[in-house]
Order: structure tokens, then sequence, then C-alpha cells
């Protein structure tokens, strides 16, 4: 079966007075960037710009703005790669992807480079120019790059590298963005090249941390790579104990609710990370403290002792943490749960002496 | 610390008083408007752009935009407005003035068309932009305030009301008073395109006259009243509980002086009504 496209190929007249519309503007075009260049005054420049804004080229004005900017004579070049970035026809083709590339790439102004790489935002090619010589390029193609599997790379790259910090500063923010699926693909690329500790634990610190709890932590297994030689299995359990350190030291309010859910749930689960969980608990600020008094309570709501004192523990070091109305409530929830047996309040009597 | 290195930070610190905490900001992410005038980032990536906090950056973009430096581009992101750009400070004021006539004036001379009318009120009053601070005002808004005509710099007028008069009158109009009588009014003002705070400074002083003379008679009647009224009564109350025939003297004296008190204010006829019925 073939679908009927026909009606597709066929320009109706509307549509073709839309089209001349469009190509009228191109004749303009090359004067409006001059009449912008040259303005004597702020006003005029800016009524120029509102003009080149409000216009939008045809092929024929892409195919000048390209002209204009690769003419190095040519004064209104600047402005040409800037309206290329903001008149984004060409994004329909590969082709058209692949000229602004090819002009990023040949274009040796490094402002007039780091403008034609604005225009690549959002696409996966910006990410050829992170490593670019010139730092101002470097930080447009890094606001410009997508976290993707196919941006990755070269992201890790530019971090491994650690000479840039502008760079770093925004490739870290970005990476608090980036899809759980992808943490996966990223640990694999790790093994790609020598990382410094500071380095990975920013990259860590930056990454959501339920996947590396899950990659880490708490899966049995290491990553295939990790397998091949020693080395890279040392590697790999250096990446775990700096995951672990850089959960500990600064937990989400996501992790220590799994983790206390769990620990709830999953006896074995509750030894096996009993270490982390206290350790995590201990440097949990007073407002998460106060959210996770409140997270135990709805945990151990009609619950098993079993349960309860697998709970306790955090809640008897969260108590030392807290104060006012979060303390009090840890103190009622612990005297609640001594009601119920008298083995309950022996155990968490012990727990509140650091006998437990 | 060198004595010069010392004198600077204190100049610099001195002048920081006078600066909006967000100018900086400000002037940051304009720049970054101005080195691409294409620019439509979103909050999102002007922060990671600028390298501010997303809680910093949100209101600092919607001053500018209020400002008209900045608009809405597509959902979320904020491009420099152009269209507001050729519009002068000058020219903002001059759509004030209501007459067709005023309004021609003012077209040709702008800084001179609002002067005239500003001297001519009987009391002080200014113009103050949320922006620039302080646009246009009369002399008499100078003397009454005790203010320098020449450069005053808005944060001298927030020094003498006591607040930032342009936060203050950003809702309803409000009055201030201040010593010596002296009554402030600060309200929104939009005219045209002018948008800020008329603030009116008018001496109030018979009011305020009335008012301290009021304070002051109140003041001298509970003073008076302590001493001739009150710490008699208060020996008489002992004397009753315990007396004593070596008080006796003491005790009429006291019943002389609150007598001589109510007779200072007429009422001891009524003294006397009580003791005859």
């Amino acid at each position: 079966m073939v679908m009927d496209i026909r009606h597709l190929l066929a320009v109706d007249d509307a549509q073709a007075e839309k089209v001349d519309d469009i190509k009228e503007v191109a004749p303009g075009l090359g004067e409006w960037l001059y009449e912008c260049v040259e303005a004597s005054d702020f006003a005029a420049q800016a009524r120029a710009l509102l003009q080149l804004r409000l216009s939008v080229p045809s092929e024929e004005g892409i195919e000048l703005l390209r002209a204009i900017v690769a003419d190095v004579a040519d004064v209104r070049r600047l402005l040409a790669a800037q309206m290329l970035g903001h008149h984004r026809i060409w994004l329909a083709t590969a082709a058209g992807v692949r000229r602004q590339v090819v002009l990023a790439r040949e274009e040796e102004d490094s402002v007039v480079a780091a403008a034609l790489v604005w225009g690549l935002h959002q696409c996966d090619e910006a990410a050829e120019f992170i490593g670019h010589a010139d730092s101002q390029v470097a930080r447009e193609a890094v606001l410009a790059t997508p976290i993707s599997r196919r941006t990755l790379s070269p992201i890790l790259a530019a971090l491994r590298a650690e000479n840039r910090p502008e760079v770093e500063r925004i490739l870290l923010h970005k990476m608090h963005q980036i899809h759980p699926s992808l943490v996966r693909y990223l640990v694999d690329l790790l093994a790609e090249g020598s990382w410094g500790d500071e380095a990975l634990r920013s990259l860590f610190a930056s990454l959501p941390q339920m996947p590396l709890f899950e990659l880490f932590l708490d899966g049995r297994q290491p990553a295939a790579w990790a397998l091949g030689d020693a080395e890279r299995s040392r590697f790999w359990q250096r990446l775990v104990r700096l995951v672990s350190s850089v959960l500990v030291e600064c937990p989400g309010n996501e992790l220590m609710r799994y983790l206390l859910s769990r620990s709830g749930d999953d006896e074995s689960f509750a030894r096996r990370h009993a270490q982390l969980l206290r350790a995590a608990v201990q440097r949990a600020d007073a407002d998460l403290g106060a959210v996770l008094v409140g997270h135990v309570e709805r945990l151990t709501f009609g619950a098993s002792e079993d349960k309860v004192v697998r709970l306790a523990q955090a809640l008897v070091d969260l108590s030392v943490r807290l104060d006012g109305d979060a303390a009090n409530k840890v103190n009622s929830l612990l005297e609640e749960w001594k009601s119920r047996s008298a083995d309950l309040k022996l155990k968490i009597y012990h727990l509140e002496q650091g006998i437990g | 610390m060198g004595c010069d290195q010392y004198a600077l930070t204190q100049v610099e610190e001195l002048l920081s008083l006078f600066k909006s905490p967000k100018a900086d900001v400000q002037k940051q992410i304009l720049n970054e408007y101005l080195k691409n005038p294409f620019l439509d980032d979103d909050v999102q990536m002007l922060a990671l752009r600028t390298g501010i906090d997303r809680d910093i950056l949100a209101p600092v973009l919607a001053e500018l935009r209020d400002a008209g430096f900045l608009q809405s581009a597509g959902r979320r992101g904020q491009m420099l407005d152009l269209q507001q750009i050729d519009i002068t400070p000058e020219t903002k004021i001059l759509a004030l003035p209501s007459s067709d006539l005023e309004n021609e004036l003012a077209a040709e001379e702008p800084a001179l068309a609002l002067a005239p009318l500003l001297e001519a009120l009987p009391y002080g009053a200014a113009l103050l932009d949320y922006d620039e601070g302080l646009v246009e005002a009369n002399d008499a808004f100078y003397e009454l305030l005790g203010l320098p005509a020449e450069g005053l710099h808005i944060a001298q007028i927030a020094v003498r009301l006591g607040c930032d008069p342009r936060v203050e009158a950003d809702g309803d109009p409000i009055a201030l008073v201040l010593e010596q009588g002296l009554e402030v009014q600060l309200r929104p003002c939009a005219i045209g395109e002018f948008s800020g705070v008329l603030a009116v400074v008018s001496p109030a002083a018979l009011g305020w006259e009335m008012a301290q003379a009021q304070v002051q008679i109140q003041e001298d009647l509970f003073a008076h009243l302590r001493e001739e009224v009150a710490g008699p009564a208060a020996f008489l109350h002992a004397f009753l509980e315990k007396p004593k025939k070596a008080d006796l003297g003491a005790a009429r004296a006291a019943v002389e002086r609150i007598n001589a008190f109510l007779a200072t204010y007429m009422l001891d006829d009524l003294s006397d009504e009580d003791h005859v019925e």
C-alpha cells in the first residue's frame, strides 16, 4: 500500500502568494543589515534590528546571509551570523545544518564563530565546538549543546580536561537535567579516559542520585567493562567509593525517601544500606530532616514492630539534628512507639542511649 | 591594608549604598542582549549564560520587562524590546500635559515644559521615576526638605523621608508626617507614558502646631495632676489607714493643695456641691 501524497505536493494559490511574500524580503535584507551596522544613533539601529527580526528570509535570503558571513571583508558578517541563528528555517534540512556547521568550523573570527554556534542551539552538532580553542566559542557551544547520547562523549571530554571553569560550570549545571536512562551510558563512557577525583566528584554531584545509587550501590554487579581487567575493576571500585561519598555528603530528598521506604519494607536492604542511611541522615539539613520525619511517620502508621525498629535508628539520629516543632514531633513519635510494647520501648531506649 | 587602599574600600562601600543591589545583575543581563540583539533565551538559559541564580534572575527580568527593556519571546523566552528603545526619558515625561498646546510645547522643549508647571505650585512637588529616581522637582521641594538642589540622589531623599518613596508609593497613596510639621504625600502617578511617583511636600503648619499645643497641654495637665493631686491623695490615703495626730496638719495641707488644684481648673464648685449633699 502506498500513501497518496499528491495533495501535499500541490501548491495552491494562497501558498504561492505566501512564498512570494517571503521572497520579497530578500532584496531589502542586505540594506537593512547595512543600515543597522552603520546607524548613527541607537534608535535608528533599533529600528533596523526590529526590521531584521520581523523579516523571515527566504532561501535566497539565507544564501545571502551565508555569503555575507563567508566574506571576511564584510562589516555585516556578525549581524548576519546572528540573524542566521534567529531565523533558523535552515534547520529543516540536514544540509542546512551541515552548512551552518561548516561556516562555524571555518570561521576564524571568534565573535562571529560564537554567533554561528549560537545558531546551533539545541542541536547535537553544537557539541563539536565544546573543545574549541577559543573560550568564547566553547562557552557558546556548551550553552547550545543539549544533553543526549550523541553529545555525552564531548561533554565528558571537556569535563575531564578541567581547564575551563566557565565551561565546567555550565556543563555540570546542565547535567542536573540529564535523563536518568542516560546515566548508565554516561558511566560506561567514563572508562574511556583518565579522570581526576575532583572532576568525578563534581560530575557525580551533578547527576541524578537515584540512578547513581541503583547503579553503583544497590546493583550487585559492576558494569561489563569493569570485569575486563584488574585496572578497570579498580577504577569501578573507585567510582563506587566516590559515588557513596557524594551521596552521603549531600543526600537529596528523593534518595532519602527511597532509602527509608525500602529499609522499612525490606530487611536485607536495610541491613545492606544501614551504614549509608545512617551517614546520610546524620548529614541531612534541618529542612530535609523535617520532611523525613513526616515521611517516617507516614511509613510507620499501623506498621509492624519490626518495621518500626528498622526505622527507629533513623529517627533517633534525626532527633539529634532537629529542633523546634520537628524535634517535638520526633520525640512524640518515639514516645508513641515506646508505648506499643515493652520490647519496642527497650529497643528504642537502647538506640537513644547509643547501645542499640 | 594601606591607608589609600582602606580609603578606596570605604569609598566603594559608601558608593554601593546608593546603588540598587540589582543594578549589576541588570547590567550583566542587558550586556548579553547587547552582544547579541537576537538573543531570546528563557530564564534557565540566561541563568546558565550569566551564572546568576534563577531566583535572583526571575524578578530582575520581570523588572526589565516592566521597564521596557525586554519583552516576552515565545512561551518563556525574553528578547530585547526594540520598539521601546527610541523613547527617551524626556519624551516619556512630555506626554504628561493635558492640552494639545502643552503637548506641542513640551515636544519642543522637554525639560523646560515641566519645570514651570511645578514651580507654579504653592507647595513642594517632585516627580520620581521608578528607574531613574528624581526626574523633576520645584524649589519648594528642596527648601522644605532641606535638600541640595544640585546632584540630588534618590538615596538622599529616601534617607530624608525614612523610606524609599518609590517603594512606599507602589500601591495606594500614602502620607508621611515629618518633624516640624512637614507632610509628605506620595502617590503613584501614571500620566501618558510616564509612570512613577508624585511626591508633594506641604508645611501643614497650623494643624501641626495645634496638635503640638494639644499634646503639650495634655502633658502639663498630667504633670500637674501627678504633683498636686496624686501625691497629696496618696498621703491622705496613708493617713486614713493609720491616723496619727502629728500628721493632722500635713493632711490638712494635702487637702488644701487638692482644693487649690480644683480651683485652678474651676472644679471646686462640684466639690462644694458634693459636700453640701
